[in-house]
């Protein structure tokens, strides 16, 4: 059991069984327990190697597996969670599918279902068929949402080989192809526990825990090889400038995207999670909440709001992304490439962000809980232990100017939609 | 954690102590009746007061000076409930001990600065801050007016309820809010500050010093009145049905609404274990289960419940061509329950998951000013009898309530089935 205090009051416990199923435990006090089970597939993996055989599966087929888990041949896992008083549910994303719960006693019992929810599936050709139907429904609801086809869009115009502009659900027509054997054939193969990461927060005796990780299937399964098929993603964006139209958006909305390439920063010595922690503190400084930026588009009406985020990273590349609500787009973005290429940055503003980020997590430490919940990406992203406090203490304003310096902000993607009607 | 209730001349100081978090938290409440004519701009001043004042000229001002007192966060929220209009001015900042000495003090000078010297002169820089808020209230709407979800709601409401208190979101469109003027934020400032009753509610580890600077601010409010909650009646109508088509949207959502004539007090927690049974139990209720996992045909399905309004409604998102199979679905659902047909283990996990989300409220400082407030103003029971009350709820209490409920309305919200 490796022991260690995160920022000198948390307390992580984690384990490693030799078939490689990673557990951390974080040592809160709270009433609440939450554990999160991360298997590391995604909409991304529909290409794979199994022995040898190489594997394109449907569209949308990771999420329907998240889907299907819930049905056992011998007993109903939902009502099992229920009668615990216990809320648990599962997402699907571009690279994990994650089963979670809450709950406020039997503990013990939780973590055993939650081993149990991914330990072993039940797919008969009626039971996939019928949640074919339940699945579309959720498909036409999120295919409402012009937000969602928006971002795939701006995803189009991004990237050459990384499919990120398909739905994660698939469609219609792509659930409709799915069977009971490429369901196992997926299982069989994202569904070890070396693909797998269990993370709890709460006040849980962590050797309990070892023990019914221990005697679960997943903790007696083998662990396999993966190969996960990935194409070299070209550094470029594909399509700098696309106006593209939807049913339900009446106002012009923008997305600025770059596409920043971690390689451009190989020889600062620093990890994939710090370099874009650099890399969100220059466009927060320059853009942000506090900058002087902000203000003015509200004052000239550059923009009605915009938002600065890390719209998605993996392992090459960091898409940071501007998403505009604007009638005047195109005035916004000739400020906002003003302002950002134009890389001189202040020291004040690097001491007032950082400030905000500490003063954030010093809130945060009076809920373990949350304090937690801070530390789980980058375990799961970048395999990476973060002490959020030390970490956002250890930025220097040196390193940012270097980081900056090397920031190649050539590659972006300007994406707008606009209403079905204006498009004559 | 104890509430202590000082009663000052023009309001009463409500003081919970802990030390449990680093933050303090101050919510400045006002409470009014439900006014309708003023609903509007009483939501624009709230965002307009913080955003300029007379010290601070401009938002941007206002944000370095929140910055500079450690970050700080300056709150503001309007709910409407059982007939009254509940306004709040929070700030939340942290204690001396973990910033410098005289933070607090400078906290505090910052909220009464927000609350008692906002300028509603008509410059060029107050009119560009309303200009910039009414701008964010249009672009909510424009939103709002493309999600099926709020379309659904909003036209719901308007069909199931008469009275405006529950359809204060329809009075926020973007004519009414392009109308509204520095004149209008004024008036609806000094309505509050002279008419509405003063709660404050702190929560933290307060010096005498800072209980003594609060006495200072709020000394001048001389006048406090605890409003009576408005029962709502039901007027007896034959059930409405209607479906408005909304080609642009490609899901359907069916609304079906109930109401029954009842006290705040009656089935006051029967209600959360009827509606946990029947929807409101994520994947383990009937809805979710009977509807969706054995018929397919919606992906979500859900029920709400209101004790205050007496009211229940129910909401899936369907294909339209299941439109009349999930009315039937639903009816036999409620009818089941009616008819007893649920076990004493439904209603043991109801009553559990209630008592989960209770013990949950004391590990977040707002859930905990949530409930010192709901205490008092809804009148609601404190933990331990809510506890006792939950656990002596039997199953015929649960067929005696969901039999009080008569069907009103029916709404479906008709997308695009071209595809079908």
């Amino acid at each position: 059991m490796n022991k260690m205090l995160i920022d000198n009051f948390l307390e992580l416990n984690s384990f490693t069984l030799p078939n490689g199923f990673k557990v951390y435990i974080f040592k809160t006090d709270d009433n609440i327990l939450e554990a999160n089970l991360f298997v590391k597939y995604g909409s991304l993996n529909r290409e794979f190697t199994v022995d040898g055989k190489k594997y394109t599966t449907n569209r949308g087929i990771a999420h329907f597996l998240e889907h299907k888990m819930f049905e056992k041949k011998d007993m109903d896992i939902t009502e099992e969670f229920s009668k615990l008083g216990t809320d648990s549910n599962a997402y699907t994303s571009y690279d994990e599918t994650c089963y979670y719960f809450r709950c406020n006693n039997n503990y013990e019992r939780n973590i055993e279902l939650l081993l149990e929810l991914v330990g072993e599936p039940y797919f008969t050709d009626s039971n996939v068929s019928k949640e074919k139907g339940i699945i579309k429904e959720e498909i036409n609801m999120i295919e409402s949402q012009a937000s969602e086809y928006f971002v795939r869009e701006t995803f189009k115009n991004v990237f050459y080989k990384t499919p990120l502009f398909e739905s994660i659900g698939g469609s219609s027509e792509d659930i409709e192809q799915i069977t009971k054997e490429e369901l196992e054939l997926c299982y069989n193969t994202f569904y070890v526990p070396n693909n797998m990461v269990l993370i709890i927060k709460g006040n849980v005796d962590e050797n309990i825990v070892k023990n019914i990780v221990e005697n679960s299937k997943i903790g007696k399964k083998e662990s396999k090889n993966i190969e996960k098929n990935k194409e070299e993603e070209s550094p470029e964006v594909r399509k700098e400038y696309s106006v593209i139209y939807h049913k339900t958006e009446p106002d012009v909305e923008a997305n600025y995207t770059y596409k920043i390439s971690y390689k451009d920063f190989s020889d600062l010595g620093l990890d994939r999670y710090t370099i874009k922690a650099y890399i969100k503190a220059f466009f927060s400084m320059k853009i942000g909440y506090l900058s002087l930026f902000s203000y003015n588009s509200d004052k000239y009406k550059w923009s009605n709001s915009y938002y600065e985020y890390v719209l998605y990273s993996n392992d090459d590349y960091v898409i940071m992304n501007v998403g505009i609500r604007s009638r005047v787009p195109d005035k916004f973005v000739l400020n906002l490439e003003k302002e950002i290429d134009n890389k001189k940055i202040k020291e004040i503003d690097f001491n007032r962000y950082i400030k905000s980020k500490y003063i954030g997590y010093l809130e945060l430490e009076s809920n373990k809980l949350d304090y937690a919940s801070r530390i789980i990406d980058p375990i799961i992203d970048y395999g990476k232990i973060i002490e959020p406090k030390t970490f956002i203490k250890s930025l220097s304003f040196d390193m940012l100017k270097k980081v900056v310096k090397r920031l190649d902000l050539s590659n972006h993607s300007f994406t707008i939609i606009l209403p079905e009607d204006n498009n004559d | 954690m104890e509430e202590i209730v000082i009663k000052k001349k023009g309001y009463n100081l409500h003081i919970i102590k802990t030390d449990k978090f680093k933050i303090n938290n101050i919510d400045v409440c006002f409470t009014n009746n439900f006014n309708k004519s003023n609903y509007l701009s009483k939501l624009m001043m709230l965002e307009y007061i913080k955003s300029c004042s007379k010290k601070y000229s401009n938002n941007y001002k206002i944000k370095l000076a929140l910055n500079d007192l450690y970050c700080a966060k300056l709150g503001s929220s309007i709910e409407n409930n059982a007939g009254l209009s509940f306004t709040t001015i929070s700030l939340k900042y942290f204690r001396d001990e973990f910033t410098e000495n005289g933070n607090e003090i400078k906290c505090l000078e910052f909220l009464k600065e927000i609350i008692y010297n906002p300028t509603f002169r008509k410059t060029k820089e107050n009119t560009l801050e309303l200009d910039i808020i009414k701008n964010e209230y249009i672009d909510e709407c424009n939103y709002k007016n493309n999600n099926v979800k709020a379309v659904a709601s909003q036209e719901f409401r308007k069909i199931f309820f008469s009275d405006d208190s529950f359809n204060a979101d329809s009075l926020v469109t973007k004519e009414n809010i392009e109308k509204i003027t520095l004149k209008d934020l004024e008036n609806a400032y000094l309505d509050m500050i002279n008419n509405d009753s003063m709660d404050i509610f702190i929560i933290g580890d307060f010096s005498d010093l800072i209980l003594k600077k609060i006495n200072t601010i709020f000394e001048n409010n001389t006048v406090y009145k605890k409003y009576d909650l408005i029962k709502y009646n039901h007027e007896e109508r034959d059930l409405i049905e209607r479906i408005n088509d909304y080609s642009k949207f490609k899901q359907s959502i069916l609304k079906v609404g109930y109401k029954a004539n009842l006290t705040h007090r009656e089935y006051r927690y029967t209600y959360r274990i009827l509606n946990y049974i029947l929807g409101g139990g994520g994947l383990d209720s009937k809805l979710m289960k009977n509807v969706r996992e054995k018929e397919s045909i919606c992906y979500s399905i859900y029920s709400n419940i209101n004790p205050f309004y007496g009211t229940l409604s129910i909401t899936a998102g369907i294909s339209p061509n299941n439109f009349n199979k999930c009315k039937e679905l639903i009816d036999k659902e409620l009818d089941s329950i009616i008819n007893g047909n649920f076990s004493d283990k439904d209603i043991s996990d109801a009553k559990l998951n209630y008592l989960t989300v209770i013990e949950d409220l004391f590990d977040r400082y707002y859930s905990i000013l949530d409930y010192y407030k709901l205490k008092y103003f809804l009148d609601l029971e404190d933990i331990e009898n809510r506890k006792k009350e939950v656990n002596s709820i039997t199953k015929s209490e649960v067929i005696e309530l969901a039999k009080k409920f008569k069907k009103d309305t029916i709404l479906l919200i008709k997308g695009d089935d071209s595809n079908e």
